[in-house]
């Protein structure tokens, strides 16, 4: 190649890091949920998982609409998608200059999010691996009784989501060398819509003890206002919500012979 | 590894409708099921006619006969061309469980119209976005049950949500004048 060419190089280096997400591995583990589904389930297995490591970035799901034309902006249905899916990029194919390639995408549906990991040979992840993976520090496998780690978490909640997105990658790996789960955007998980599912369907309704101070005072550690925070959330999405602050990560399952 | 990605591709196109149906109707998506008689269907089999919607599974203890049975009371309260034309789909969240066999039986035990009611073994994997379509909440319990919610889902014959009854306490008056508007316009 003639020296002439080296910004063909410049070219190729970005398509490298869109190959694929680096994928890490967590579990087998236990998992205390907020609110425990049935007696007897205070402590749930989870078991081992793969976790993206950043959040899917605008450039890699860009890339997967040019292949999935069907998911483009213009083309999905609302039943999918509520019109807002993707409204801040300047074209179906293209970002334009105003979005970052490496920010989070977000305007995204469950269902977009869904078929994006399915497509990459993975699948969301249950709130039970998200919230595992996030209950970790940079130091402690469960820092959720650290005042720092949760007050860090508390203070992003509650600054305005109008603030631009950043880049996904900038900050701290947690214990298992995942990265952005905290600071960046909400996640969609697989089972969102389950949190404040009662053990069965007597009576009351999903949602009649889980709000407010009752659902409050009902859940398993009552120091976790974070994770609160996140069923809550959670539980007031519809899968076709196309929210400006929420984004997605990928997980894949780990098959039995190679579990540890 | 082409191939590949074109056959994902084209069975993803098939999963979607054709340009006829309006962009919120739930036909949109067509995922491939099993009937009660075994054969492959998609859950818009009622097309073209008034539907009523719900998930349930057959090893359901309470929850799942009791939303049968109310399903089968509103349909009682419809006017007598209005019932001929309904259609009643209702999709299992246990696939592993809920065979052709198993739902053939539940349909013959509650004594239902064969013809018109409809009990599906959806794909495993097809679950949980079958739920999210419906906007209903189900989880697998350490026991095998599940916990689940119930509503019933009202669809006009092009799909589109006309109304939704939360419980089967609920007042039903608003899903069956649904319900009616549609047979009639269907007519």
């Amino acid at each position: 190649m003639s020296a002439g060419r080296w910004w063909l190089w410049a070219l190729l280096i970005p398509g490298v890091a869109l190959a694929g997400p680096q994928r890490v591995q967590l579990g087998p583990d236990t998992y205390r949920p907020l609110f425990p589904p049935a007696p007897g389930e205070e402590v749930q297995t989870v078991a081992a998982f793969r976790l993206d490591v950043t959040p899917v970035t605008n450039a890699q799901y860009l890339a997967f609409v040019k292949e999935h034309p069907r998911w483009q902006r213009d083309q999905t249905p609302g039943v999918f998608a509520r019109p807002g899916y993707l409204s801040h990029w300047e074209g179906p194919t293209t970002l334009g200059p105003q979005v970052e390639p490496r920010a989070p995408v977000v305007r995204i549906s469950w269902f977009a999010a869904r078929a994006y990991c399915q497509a990459r040979g993975g699948r969301l992840p249950t709130e039970a691996e998200w919230e595992l993976a996030a209950a970790a520090s940079a130091t402690e496998k469960d820092a959720r009784s650290d005042p720092a780690f949760t007050r860090q978490i508390l203070e992003w909640y509650g600054q305005p989501s109008s603030l631009p997105v950043g880049k996904v990658g900038q900050g701290r790996p947690n214990l298992y060398g995942v990265e952005d789960l905290h600071g960046l955007v909400w996640e969609w998980v697989l089972d969102f819509g389950n949190t404040n599912l009662g053990q069965d369907s007597r009576g009351g309704g999903p949602n009649a003890a889980s709000f407010c101070g009752a659902g409050a005072s009902a859940t398993g550690d009552k120091r976790d206002y974070a994770a609160f925070m996140r069923v809550a959330y959670r539980s007031s999405l519809k899968a076709n919500f196309t929210l400006g602050n929420q984004g997605f990560r990928c997980a894949a399952d780990v098959a039995p012979q190679e579990r540890p | 590894m082409k191939a590949l990605i074109a056959a994902v591709w084209m069975l993803g196109s098939a999963a979607l409708a054709g340009p006829t149906l309006p962009p919120d109707s739930l036909y949109q998506w067509e995922g491939s099921m099993k009937d009660q008689r075994g054969n492959t269907v998609s859950w818009s089999v009622g097309q073209g006619r008034p539907v009523l919607i719900s998930m349930f599974y057959s090893t359901c203890p309470y929850a799942c006969p009791m939303l049968i049975s109310s399903i089968k009371h509103l349909e009682k309260k419809l006017t007598p061309q209005a019932r001929a034309q309904l259609v009643v789909v209702l999709v299992s969240m246990d696939p592993v469980r809920d065979t052709p066999e198993a739902n053939r039986r539940m349909a013959v035990a509650h004594g239902v119209d064969p013809a018109r009611w409809h009990f599906l073994q959806p794909e495993s994997r097809d679950v949980p976005e079958i739920a999210a379509l419906l906007g209903m909440t189900y989880r697998q319990n350490a026991d095998g049950s599940f916990g689940h919610s119930m509503q019933v889902t009202a669809l006009a014959p092009d799909g589109t949500v006309i109304a939704k009854r939360g419980t089967p306490n609920d007042e039903p008056a608003e899903l069956l004048a649904a319900v009616e508007r549609s047979a009639k316009a269907g007519r």
